[in-house]
């Protein structure tokens, strides 16, 4: 990890936690458990794509993933 | 062979011998205060210790030689497996013929020992202790050897000193796959050395009871090594926790024989903090059924190879 930035460091955090939450979501028996574990892997994605947002400079992808994914995440919550 | 290789490699089987029974004490003394119990005396596993060389051994009617033998096994096992660790300093000259997988191979050894040792009696408590503990071993094995993986892929090499020194002078950074192979290895420590969630060390109830029914035919200097012989497990699992995960602090190749010396103090901040962690995870967690055990362990090995996919996938 020597030399690599910290954006690319929280990003590679981003998708071990994903592949995590995908393993915790395969050994769930009940369906509550696995919405709960669909909004906070939609969070971590919607963390990711605003960390590439800002590594790359662009506003756009990071509304977008802001708009997609906030709604969505809340809707499962509820 | 130089003589600060000697040193290192006597000073770290030393400090083990005499800091394992310290580490179980300071464990229980942890313990206690948490529970909101009068905690028992630091010394309290030497006296123990001291109480049990002074008796005379009682041994079973139709003990085989190997029921005699097993204790000095197990604890030069023991021994042979904190003089490959490096808790204070990497230049030790028995790492030269022992890596990080004789090490696994020597704590199976151990563990085969005590089993057979537990059935050599033919009494029910011991078969089945025997047959608990190798179930927690056969599955607490696959995920100890994956956590050495993940370190050994990171380092490039099997050898835990090259591996401590090789992450000791890492860079700071986020490492997700050293995260994952942390709870692993946490996870496993828990189940091997017979803590809770797994076991509880201090029960004899014999619906749960795992460690402590391999012992129940011993006595006198027999317990004693035994006895000894867990509690220098138990630091040596701590010491590899730090050898991987906390290699900061331990005097290397390329550093001063001072630093030997000042690696001991810090050995006793991390084996203090370890221990505190120790207990708190005892107070808080409940002691799991026997037939629970091996999805705790399976999630162990879940992480453990989580962390080698993070490694290989994303090389983080």
């Amino acid at each position: 990890m020597a030399g690599v930035p910290l954006d690319v460091q929280l990003l590679n955090l981003c998708a071990a936690l994903l592949l995590l939450l995908s393993f915790a979501m395969l050994s769930q028996r009940r369906i509550v458990n696995l919405v709960n574990l669909l909004a906070l892997q939609g969070t971590v994605l919607f963390i990711a794509t605003l960390l590439i947002a800002s590594s790359a400079d662009s506003r756009s992808t990071g509304t977008l993933s802001r708009c997609s994914t906030s709604p969505a995440r809340c809707w499962s919550e509820c | 062979m130089r003589p600060i290789e000697i040193i290192t490699q006597l000073l770290e089987l030393i400090v083990a011998l005499a800091a394992a029974p310290l580490f179980v004490g300071w464990v229980n003394q942890c313990r206690a205060w948490l529970q909101n119990r009068s905690a028992p005396s630091l010394w309290l596993p030497y006296r123990g210790i001291r109480k049990l060389f002074h008796k005379d051994a009682v041994i079973a009617e139709g003990a085989s030689r190997l029921f005699r033998l097993a204790p000095y096994i197990v604890f030069a096992a023991m021994v042979v497996a904190a003089g490959i660790i490096p808790s204070m300093g990497t230049r030790l000259p028995l790492t030269q013929v022992a890596d990080a997988i004789a090490l696994v191979g020597l704590l199976a050894t151990a563990r085969v020992f005590m089993a057979l040792a537990a059935m050599d009696i033919g009494t029910a408590f011991g078969t089945l202790g025997a047959r608990r503990e190798m179930m927690v071993g056969f599955l607490a094995e696959p995920a100890l050897l994956m956590v050495i993986f993940v370190a050994s892929l990171i380092s490039a090499t099997t050898a835990l000193p090259a591996i401590t020194e090789h992450l000791a002078t890492q860079t700071l950074g986020l490492y997700p796959s050293l995260a994952f192979t942390a709870v692993a290895f946490l996870m496993v420590l828990l189940a091997e050395n017979a803590r809770i969630p797994v076991d509880n060390p201090a029960t004899h109830l014999e619906l749960t009871m795992i460690h402590e029914a391999t012992l129940l035919e011993y006595s006198a200097r027999h317990l004693a090594l035994m006895e000894w012989a867990a509690a220098l497990k138990l630091f040596n699992y701590a010491c590899i926790g730090f050898a991987l995960f906390i290699p900061w602090g331990v005097s290397t190749r390329g550093s001063a024989p001072a630093a030997l010396l000042a690696s001991i103090p810090l050995l006793a901040v991390k084996l203090a903090a370890a221990g505190a962690l120790l207990a708190l995870i005892e107070t808080v967690s409940a002691k799991l059924r026997v037939f629970r055990a091996p999805e705790f362990l399976a999630t162990a090995f879940l992480f453990a190879v989580l962390g080698l996919l993070v490694h290989l996938l994303l090389g983080a």
